[in-house]
């Protein structure tokens, strides 16, 4: 589903990804550990489309309609409508905008850009409302704006919501675990958890091994200084968190 | 152009036959003639210069003028059954194409409007004193639109004004409106000002408002003139005792346009809302200036001033309070947010508090938001396109003022119209938007 090789980008003329490859196939978990500063949120961002990341070599492959296609060249709204999904280490606020407008102006562009018939407000709350279940969120959150005053907990909540509703093929959830309390944690990951089936993907990227005691990964890799220097199963997050990095340099 | 040479000649061949209206004109003309218009020299016209208004020529519109049949079917289509339509054509009210009055409304036409300006005690005269002028010399006439007591009106009474120079030259129109709300009466109005067609004309309107005794008056003045036309506006309100006011200025249209607010709270226990939204794009230019005056006390104003700024566009709020001594208890707050779309709009706030009673509650502040761009990729991350996530964020940011018009028709009808305003932001937004990546 996903064909990383060699990617080398930057942000603010600096290099963090320095020939990056990585293989991702539908019904997958991937998890990418590694210390502060290795490339793990920029890897996110780059396959996200963030404008402040520049891809300078390598290439990004994508499955869209049966056939790999050149990730790189599509707009970050494209890549969100053909299945690729980004949880935010820091959900944005939207003041003025309620939540239940965003995820169903969300869902439409998505469902749309498939062809299919827009849903409207009082069945996508229906449809919303079961989804709110998975991450044992209240229905008063949908007519609050988008993350203002959410605690740090109901924020990545919040973004697992959105990934339920959407049902990306691809989810990439950038630090999702930082920040939260032990409970939220458990809320999080169960509702990932939910989320995982054979004809989806999902790429955790994490600082700290406490998550994966929830969502087992097939693979784990470790990121350093821009490049996977090492993968395995789920032992590998075992190891590293007893012995740390530095036993890979 | 040279606007005394234009009035002596418009004063030769209109020469009114009332002796009050002779002096008024001859008045606002001294007075033109040793100060002219507004320079930024002056403090009240520091961010706003007139210089289109010198350099352009305008004629007087022909009275009762036919209007051509392609003109006429785009006035009717503005025409409302659920509103009580007032239509103005190039500044000249229109009985021929008003919709009728309701029980206890009336709408007649003065030669002479019942307020004497004397221009010699410049300090006296409220709102604008130059555009005043201007207005006295070039006026013919002043429509009163009253609401006897005691009424409460179920429709909407819509000012409608609408503008189009059916092929002639360049025009100026100084319309004049007095607006009177009978003691313990409460009406929704509208003042509506439409281009219907893309020009130059500058429109120097006028509206006094005297709200009585007890009354409750929702005021909206709407500006959605030709993008290439000026308006300067005035609405000055006399508020009695236990009267409730709202009045809301929206702002989409013109190139150049000022809405000058002036509120006089004259006796106790009113309570005054302004509200003010303007949507701007290209090099749109808009001023709103608001003064409230505190004359007695027990009196509570609130104002928001909010404006949406993409392109070239500039937004000046200049909002002055005045407390009197006398006003003691008066409660005021100010508050204006603006919202920059564009790296290249600005903004020039300017709240004024002079007060001088001691028992007085007073607070204003103002703030200035960016749209960045990690919430337009928040959007985009999310399948949304960045026209569209414009308009949300636009929408979300205006809606809670859209939210204070309790007339249904009439908070529909301009909900329509904030939502047709977004659509030059985003076309604007993409070249020259704050580095949106």
């Amino acid at each position: 589903m996903l064909e990383i090789k060699n990617l080398h980008a930057t942000v603010d003329g600096k290099e963090v990804l320095k020939g990056l490859n990585l293989s991702v196939k539908a019904g997958e978990v991937h998890a990418i550990m590694g210390p502060n500063g290795s490339g793990k949120s920029t890897l996110s961002k780059v396959l996200a489309g963030h404008p402040s990341y520049e891809v300078t070599s390598g290439e990004v492959k994508y499955e869209i309609n049966f056939q790999m296609k050149n990730l790189l060249e599509l707009e970050p709204e494209v890549r969100a409508k053909e299945g690729i999904f980004l949880a935010f280490q820091y959900p944005i606020e939207v003041p003025g905008v309620n939540n239940l407008t965003f995820l169903r102006t969300s869902f439409n562009s998505i469902v749309e850009h498939h062809g299919s018939e827009p849903m409207n407000e009082e069945d996508f709350k229906k449809f919303v409302i079961k989804k709110m279940k998975i991450v044992s969120m209240n229905e008063d959150f949908l007519d609050r704006a988008v993350n203002v005053g959410f605690s740090g907990g109901e924020k990545k909540r919040n973004e697992i919501l959105q990934m339920a509703v959407l049902a990306p093929r691809l989810a990439l959830l950038d630090e999702t675990d930082s920040g939260l309390d032990i409970d939220a944690l458990r809320i999080v990951a169960e509702g990932v958890n939910k989320l995982r089936k054979k004809d989806n993907a999902i790429v955790l990227v994490t600082h700290y091994q406490r998550l994966l005691e929830y969502i087992k990964p097939d693979f784990v890799h470790v990121l350093s200084k821009g490049k996977i220097i090492k993968s395995g199963d789920s032992s590998l997050a075992l190891k590293l968190e007893k012995e740390g990095y530095d036993w890979l340099n | 152009m040279n606007y005394s040479e234009t009035f002596e000649k418009f004063n030769s061949e209109f020469p009114s036959s009332i002796e009050s209206v002779r002096l008024g004109r001859q008045s606002a003309l001294q007075f033109f003639n040793e100060n002219g218009l507004p320079t930024r020299k002056n403090e009240d016209w520091k961010y706003t210069g007139l210089k289109v208004l010198t350099e352009n020529n305008f004629s007087i519109p022909k009275s009762g003028q036919s209007i051509s049949p392609d003109v006429l079917s785009m006035i009717k289509s503005f025409l409302r059954k659920e509103m009580l339509d007032v239509v103005f054509f190039n500044g000249e009210y229109r009985p021929d194409l008003s919709g009728e009055t309701a029980t206890g409304h009336s709408v007649k036409s003065l030669a002479s409007g019942d307020d004497k300006i004397d221009f010699k005690k410049a300090a006296l005269v409220r709102g604008d004193i130059h555009l005043q002028a201007l207005g006295e010399m070039f006026s013919q006439s002043e429509i009163k639109i009253e609401i006897s007591e005691n009424v409460s009106l179920k429709k909407p009474v819509r000012l409608l004004f609408l503008n189009h120079l059916c092929g002639g030259p360049s025009l100026m129109m100084h319309p004049r409106v007095h607006l009177k709300i009978g003691k313990a009466s409460k009406a929704t109005v509208l003042e509506s000002h439409q281009g219907l067609e893309t020009a130059r004309y500058f429109v120097n309107s006028r509206t006094r408002v005297s709200c009585s005794e007890n009354s409750n008056l929702n005021y909206t003045f709407h500006q959605d003139q030709s993008e290439t036309s000026v308006h300067m506006a005035q609405t000055i309100f006399d508020i009695e005792k236990s009267a409730r006011l709202q009045s809301l200025s929206f702002q989409t249209g013109s190139l150049l346009s000022r809405h000058n607010v002036d509120v006089k709270l004259q006796k106790e226990n009113s309570e005054v809302d302004l509200l003010g939204l303007a949507v701007l794009a290209r090099r749109q230019h808009c001023d709103n200036k608001t003064l409230i005056h505190h004359e007695v006390g027990q009196c509570t104003t609130r104002q928001i001033y909010k404006s949406i700024l993409a392109g070239e566009s500039r937004y000046v709020f200049s909002g002055k309070i005045k407390i009197a001594r006398a006003a003691q208890q008066a409660s005021s707050e100010q508050l204006n947010k603006n919202l920059l779309i564009s790296s290249l709009a600005e903004v020039d706030s300017e709240p004024q508090l002079e007060v001088e009673a001691d028992d007085v509650k007073a607070t204003h502040g103002s703030t200035i938001g960016q749209l960045n761009k990690e919430e337009i990729f928040y959007f985009k991350s999310r399948g949304i396109s960045e026209e569209k996530a414009l308009d949300l964020l636009s929408f979300g940011f205006a809606a809670d003022v859209m939210e204070r018009i309790e007339n249904l028709e009439l908070k529909t009808l301009l909900i329509a119209a904030l939502q047709k305003s977004f659509k030059k932001l985003s076309s604007d937004a993409g070249t020259k938007a704050i580095n949106l990546g």
